[in-house]
C-alpha cells in the first residue's frame, strides 16, 4: 500500500526523502563518534606517542623507541603479574557471579513470595555503592587485629589465632574476589530474574507433563533460553574485570589510618595489583614514569584485544555447536 | 513542505548544538562550569582566555592579593593566616585547597604534566619531599630576592629542605625531632619506674632494650609488647641510621641492613606486636595496656596520642631511645618558580619561621614551628603537655634532641624508597619465614625494579 | 502441597540470609556514622553510638552540600547527555541499513572493551588545552559517549520497536527525527530508565577523573569531597563514613523510584538478542 502513496507525492519529494533517509543515520551516530573520538581516541593516540618516550611529565620527553615496552615485558616483573592478577580475579569471579546470580534468580522466581521486591533492592544495593565505601568496609571487616570477621570467628571458637586476611597474598586475593562477587551478584540476579520471568510458563508446564525433573528443566529450558543474557553478562564482566582498580586500591590504602601511614601499593607482595592500578602507580605513584605507564596502558590494551578475540571465538564455536546439536 | 523543513532544521540544530558543545565547550557550556554561580558571561570570559586557567581575582577576601595554597590542615591554617594578617597587617587573602596528604604528590604530578598553574604554596611531607624537590621547578629561597636566613631555623632541618644541588627550596614548618613515648602505668609495672631519665639510663643500647623486652614478655605471659608495630621499629631505626640509601644512582644497603636487622630480631624475639601502622588496630593500641613504647615527634601528642587515647591524660612519658633522638615526619612549604604571587607566598611562609610567627602558632594552634631564636627562651622551649603529666617534653624535643640529631638528606628516590619500605615491612610482618637475608634481597630487588636507572 | 511449603520456607531463609549479607555492611556504615572515630578503631560494634550529630556537623562544616550540588549537576547532566547520545546512535544502528554500519557498530563494541583510564595522562593534557580544568565539563561531556549505552539502546530498540511502525509513520509524513523522538522514545522508556540508572550510578561514583581534574574545592564532587574531609588535627574516619552514607542516599532513592521500570527495561531488552 505504501509504495503508490510515496510516488503520488511527486518525484522530487521522493528523491529528497530518500536522500534524507540516507543522511539521518549518519547524523544520529555523529554525536557519539564526535565525542568518543575527541575525548577517548585522541588521548589514546597521544598516549601511544608518550609510550615511545622517557617522560617524567615535566622535563622534555626523550624519544626512546620501544624501550618502555621492553622494560615492562622483560625487566619489570610486576606488569605481567598485574595482568595475571586481573585474569585470575576474572577467572574466579565470573563463574561465581554468573552461577550464583542464576541460582538465586531461579530460586526466587516464585512471584508470590513475600518480600521479593525488598530482597531485590537489598541485593542490588552493593552495586550502586561508591567503591570507596566498599573498600573501607572490607578493610575494616577483615583487619588482622581488630577486624569484625576475625573477632566473630574467634568468639565462635572456630579459630585460635586471628587470620591475616589482608597480609597473606592468597587470602588477600580471596578478599578482593569476595568483594567483587558481593558487589555484582545482585546485579546478575536481577538480570537473570528478568530473563526467567520472560520465559513462558507453558514451556515448564509441558516439561512437567513429560515428567522432567527440576534439574532437567533448569539445564534444558532455563539455561538455553538465558543464553543471550549469559553472553551479555560475561562480556560485561570482562569489561569490568579489566577496569578493576578503585576497590582494591581503597582496600589497601591508609584511608582508615589515623597517622597518615603510607598505603601498600598492590597489596601484599603486589598480589592484588590490577592492570589499571599498575598503570596508575607507574604514572602517578612514586615513580612518575609516564612513558612506562603509557606503554603499560598499550600492553594492557593488547591483552584486552587478545582476550576479547579469544572470548569471541569461543562463543562463536559454542554457538555453532549448539546449533549443530539441535 | 516548508513546515517539515523547518522541523528538520530544528533537529539538525539540536545535533549541531551537541557537537559544538562537545568541540568548543568553552563558550556554549560555560553555565555548568564551576563559575556558574557568578554569572555565565564572566565564566565565558575566564574560560575563553584558555591559558589563563588561573581564576579571576577572588572577590571573597578583602585582600588585594590572593595566595593559593594546598594542604591538609584547613582549619589550622586559617587560624594561622588570620593571626598573620593581624600581626603584620599584610594585605592578602588565602585560597586554601584541601588536598589529602596521600594524594598530594600525585596531584602535583598531574598539575605539572598537564601544564596547569601550580599553587603559590605547595606543602610536602618529608617522605616525598626529596622526590618533589628533584623537580627543577622551585624557587631557591636562600637566594635573591628572598635571601632567607638559614640561621633562623634549626640546623638539622636544612638538609631536609634542600634539593640535591644544595639550594634551600623549602621552608620547614613543624619541628620533627622525636623521642620514645611510653605509657607510664605499663612502665611502672614492668620497668619498675616511670621516670624518663631512669628509663633512658636503663636502655643504653638496643640490645639491652631487646633483653628487657623478652623479660617483659615472659613476665606478662606473652601479652605485653615493647612496640605495637614493626612500622614503628622501622621509623626509629631508619631515623637513627642516616646513611643515604641511594647516592649517585647507586644503592647503598648499609642503613637498610641495619634497620632490617633490628626489625627482624625484634619480630623473631616477639617483642613487637604484628599490628601495621596503616591498620585501625594500630590507632586503638594507644589506649590499651599491651604496648609500651611509641615513637613521638613534636606533632604526635596533638595529632595521634590525644585523639587515640582520650582517657590517657597524664599517662604518657617521653624519653630518649637507645642511640639517641631522631627526626620523624614534619612538613615544609615550597614555592613554584611559576607561581603568580611568589613574594606574598614567601612573606607568609617566612613569617611562620620568624620568632614572632613561631610564638603565634604555638598560641593559636599549639604547633611547634622552627624558629631557633624562639626556643632560646627557656620559657618558650619548655612544653608541658597535659597528656605527658608534668613532664617538660620541650626539654627533650627542642634541646636534648638538637645536640646530636642526625638526618638523612632528602633525595630524588625517597618516594620509591618509601614504597619499597612499606612493601617489605608488610611482608616481614606477615610472613615470619622471611629472614634477614631474604628481606634484604627483597628490598634490593624491589629498588632495582622500581628504579631501573640504579647502577648494579 | 506440604513439600511446596517446606521449599518455600527454605527459599525464604536463603533469601533472608542473602539480604543480610548484602545489607550488613550498610548497617555497619550507619552504626559507624553514629560513633566517634577512635571508637571505630577499636573494632566495629553492632550498637549505635551517640556521635551522629557531631559527625553530621563535621560533614556539613566542610560544605558537603556544595559537593552534593556539584555531584547532582554532574550526574544529572552527564546522564541526560549520555542518554541522548546513546538513543540517537542506538536508534540509527538498530533501524537503518547504511554504508559502514557494520564496521561502525563493531567499532562501538570495541570501545566498550577499552578502559577509559588508559589514556588518562593525555586526557588531562587535553582538558587543560581546551580550558576545562577545574570545571565540571570533563565529568559531563566525555562520559556521554559510552559504547555500552549504544549497545544497550541498539539491542532494545532492535527487538522492541517494530520497523513497520516506522514505515507507517513515514507514510504519515513524519521526518526521521520526529519518528525517533515522538514515536520511538515513548516505546523505549524502560530502556531509557534502566540505562539512565546505570549511567547515573557510574557518574555519581566517578572517582579517578575528578580526582585529577578538579583542583578547586568549590568544584569537588561527593567522592572527592569525602576523601578530603578532615576535621582539625585528625583523620576523621567516622565523619567520612557519615559522608559516605549520605552520599549513597540519592542512588538509593533513585533505584527505589525506578526499580520497576528498571527491571522491565532489563526484561524487555536483555532477554532477546
Amino acid at each position: 500500500m505504501a509504495v503508490p502513496k510515496v510516488k503520488a507525492s511527486g518525484s522530487t519529494g521522493g528523491r529528497r526523502k530518500i536522500r534524507s533517509r540516507q543522511v539521518w543515520p549518519y547524523m544520529f551516530i555523529l554525536p557519539f563518534f564526535v565525542i568518543y573520538i575527541a575525548f577517548n581516541c585522541y588521548p589514546l593516540i597521544y598516549t601511544f606517542f608518550i609510550s615511545l618516550n622517557e617522560w617524567d611529565g615535566f622535563t622534555e620527553p626523550v624519544m626512546t623507541g620501544l624501550s618502555n615496552y621492553k622494560n615492562i615485558f622483560t625487566e619489570d616483573p610486576y606488569f605481567l603479574k598485574s595482568i595475571g592478577n586481573t585474569l585470575l580475579f576474572m577467572a574466579f569471579d565470573i563463574p561465581i557471579v554468573i552461577l550464583g546470580g542464576l541460582l538465586l534468580a531461579s530460586a526466587f522466581n516464585n512471584r508470590k513470595l513475600k518480600g521479593a521486591n525488598f530482597f531485590r533492592t537489598a541485593a542490588f544495593l552493593p552495586y550502586i555503592t561508591i567503591p570507596v565505601a566498599i573498600g573501607v568496609l572490607f578493610s575494616l571487616l577483615f583487619d588482622w587485629n581488630s577486624g569484625t570477621i576475625n573477632e566473630l570467628l574467634a568468639r565462635a571458637g572456630l579459630i585460635s589465632k586471628h587470620i591475616n586476611f589482608l597480609g597473606t597474598p592468597s587470602l588477600a586475593r580471596m578478599i578482593v574476589i569476595l568483594m567483587i562477587c558481593w558487589k555484582y551478584i545482585g546485579y546478575h540476579m536481577i538480570f537473570f530474574n528478568a530473563g526467567i520471568s520472560g520465559i513462558s510458563m507453558e514451556l515448564y508446564e509441558a516439561a512437567d507433563v513429560d515428567g522432567a525433573s527440576g534439574f532437567t528443566k533448569f539445564t534444558r529450558i532455563t539455561i538455553p533460553l538465558l543464553k543471550p543474557i549469559i553472553e551479555y553478562l560475561v562480556i560485561m564482566n570482562i569489561i569490568w574485570g579489566f577496569q578493576l582498580f578503585d576497590e582494591p586500591k581503597v582496600l589497601f590504602s591508609s584511608w582508615t589510618s589515623s597517622t597518615g601511614a603510607s598505603s601498600l601499593v598492590g597489596g601484599p607482595l603486589k598480589s592484588c595489583m590490577t592492570a589499571i592500578w599498575y598503570i596508575y602507580d607507574t604514572s602517578f605513584g612514586s615513580q612518575m614514569r609516564y612513558g612506562k605507564g603509557a606503554a603499560a596502558a598499550y600492553g594492557t590494551f593488547m591483552f584486552i584485544l587478545v582476550f576479547s578475540l579469544a572470548a569471541f571465538i569461543v562463543m562463536k564455536i559454542l554457538g555453532r555447536k549448539d546449533r549443530d546439536g539441535r | 513542505m516548508r513546515y517539515k523543513n523547518l522541523k528538520k532544521l530544528a533537529a539538525t540544530g539540536t545535533v549541531i548544538t551537541v557537537i559544538c558543545s562537545a568541540l568548543a565547550g568553552c563558550g556554549t557550556s560555560g553555565g555548568v562550569s564551576s563559575e556558574a554561580d557568578k554569572g555565565s558571561s564572566e565564566a565565558v570570559k575566564t574560560e575563553a582566555a584558555g591559558d589563563l586557567s588561573e581564576p579571576k581575582k577572588e572577590t571573597k577576601g578583602e585582600g588585594t592579593e590572593t595566595i593559593t595554597m594546598w594542604g591538609w590542615n584547613a582549619g589550622d591554617i586559617e587560624k594561622i593566616f588570620n593571626a598573620y594578617k593581624e600581626e603584620t597587617g599584610a594585605d592578602v587573602s588565602l585560597d586554601y585547597v584541601t588536598v589529602q596528604q596521600e594524594e598530594s604528590f600525585q596531584k602535583l604530578q598531574t598539575t605539572i604534566s598537564a601544564g596547569l598553574d601550580l599553587p603559590d604554596i605547595v606543602p610536602s611531607e618529608v617522605n616525598q619531599r626529596g622526590t618533589m624537590l628533584s623537580l627543577d621547578i622551585w624557587e631557591d629561597l636562600s637566594a635573591a630576592p628572598y635571601n632567607f636566613d638559614k640561621s633562623q631555623i634549626f640546623e638539622y632541618e636544612i638538609p631536609l629542605c634542600s634539593n640535591e644541588k644544595g639550594e634551600l627550596c623549602a621552608l620547614p614548618w613543624d619541628v620533627s625531632t622525636a623521642g620514645l613515648a611510653y605509657k607510664r602505668d605499663l612502665a611502672k609495672e614492668y620497668l619498675g619506674t616511670d621516670d624518663p631519665d631512669e628509663i633512658s639510663a636503663m636502655f643504653q643500647t638496643w640490645d639491652e632494650f631487646l633483653e628487657k623486652g623478652k623479660e617483659i614478655r615472659e613476665e606478662s605471659g606473652g601479652k605485653v609488647y615493647m612496640f605495637a608495630s614493626l612500622t614503628n621499629v622501622k621509623q626509629i631505626m631508619d631515623g637513627q641510621n642516616p646513611q643515604p640509601i641511594v647516592q649517585n644512582d647507586t644503592l647503598d644497603m648499609t642503613s637498610v641492613k641495619e634497620t632490617l636487622n633490628w626489625m627482624i630480631k625484634f619480630r623473631d624475639e616477639g617483642i613487637v606486636d604484628n599490628i601495621l601502622e596503616s591498620s585501625t588496630a594500630y590507632s586503638a593500641s594507644y589506649a590499651d595496656d599491651l604496648h609500651i613504647f611509641y615513637p613521638c615527634a613534636g606533632w604526635t601528642p596533638n595529632y595521634v596520642i590525644q585523639p587515640n587515647d582520650p582517657e590517657g591524660a597524664g599517662n604518657w612519658g617521653l624519653t630518649v631511645p637507645p642511640q639517641g633522638c631522631f627526626s620523624w615526619g614534619g612538613s615544609a612549604f615550597m614555592i613554584p618558580r611559576d607561581a603568580k604571587h611568589k613574594q606574598a607566598a614567601y612573606d607568609f611562609i617566612s613569617w611562620m619561621n620568624t620568632e614572632e610567627g613561631t610564638r603565634t602558632q604555638r598560641e593559636v594552634v599549639n604547633y611547634n614551628t622552627s624558629n631557633v631564636e624562639a626556643y632560646k627562651d627557656p620559657e618558650f622551649a619548655a612544653l608541658y603537655d597535659e597528656w605527658f603529666g608534668g613532664q617538660n617534653i620541650g626539654e627533650l624535643l627542642f634541646n636534648k634532641a638538637m645536640e646530636n640529631i642526625q638526618v638523612r638528606p632528602v633525595s630524588t628516590h625517597d618516594a620509591t624508597i618509601m614504597e619499597v619500605w612499606s612493601m617489605v615491612t608488610e611482608a616481614v610482618n606477615s610472613d615470619s619465614s622471611i629472614d634477614f637475608e631474604a628481606a634484604c634481597t627483597m628490598f634490593e630487588n624491589e629498588m632495582y625494579t622500581l628504579a631501573p636507572e640504579l647502577k648494579k | 502441597m506440604k513439600t511446596q511449603k517446606v521449599k518455600n520456607i527454605i527459599i525464604f531463609v536463603i533469601m533472608v540470609l542473602v539480604a543480610l549479607i548484602c545489607l550488613l555492611p550498610f548497617y555497619f556504615m550507619i552504626i559507624m556514622s553514629t560513633q566517634y572515630t577512635e571508637d571505630i578503631y577499636k573494632g566495629i560494634t553492632f550498637l549505635p553510638g551517640s556521635y551522629l550529630i557531631e559527625n553530621l556537623k563535621t560533614v556539613f562544616n566542610a560544605h558537603f552540600e556544595m559537593y552534593y550540588k556539584n555531584s547532582i549537576i554532574v550526574a544529572v547532566s552527564a546522564t541526560a547527555l549520555s542518554l541522548f547520545v546513546s538513543t540517537l546512535c542506538g536508534f540509527s544502528f538498530a533501524m537503518y541499513e547504511f554504508k559502514g554500519a557494520r564496521f561502525l557498530f563493531a567499532f562501538v563494541l570495541v570501545t566498550m572493551m577499552i578502559p577509559t583510564q588508559l589514556g588518562l595522562v593525555a586526557f588531562v593534557v587535553e582538558m587543560k588545552s581546551i580550558g576545562w580544568m577545574n570545571t565540571l565539563l570533563p565529568l559531563i561531556v566525555p562520559p556521554a559517549a559510552t559504547g555500552f549505552g549504544v549497545y544497550w539502546m541498539k539491542n532494545f530498540i532492535g527487538s522492541n520497536f517494530p520497523k513497520e511502525l516506522m514505515e507507517s509513520a513515514r507514510i504519515d509524513g513524519a521526518g526521521e527525527p520526529r519518528i525517533l523522538f515522538s514515536i520511538a522514545v515513548p516505546c523505549i522508556k524502560p530502556a531509557i530508565a534502566s540505562l539512565g540508572l546505570m549511567n547515573f550510578v557510574t557518574n555519581w561514583n566517578s572517582f579517578l577523573v575528578p580526582l585529577i581534574v578538579l583542583n578547586k574545592s568549590d568544584t569537588y564532587t561527593v567522592p572527592i569531597g569525602i576523601i578530603n574531609l578532615n576535621s582539625a588535627y585528625r583523620n576523621d574516619l567516622a565523619a567520612k563514613i557519615t559522608a559516605l552514607s549520605i552520599g549513597i542516599i540519592p542512588l538509593l532513592i533513585l533505584f527505589m523510584l525506578t526499580a520497576k521500570t528498571f527491571i522491565s527495561g532489563i526484561t524487555m531488552g536483555a532477554v532477546k538478542e
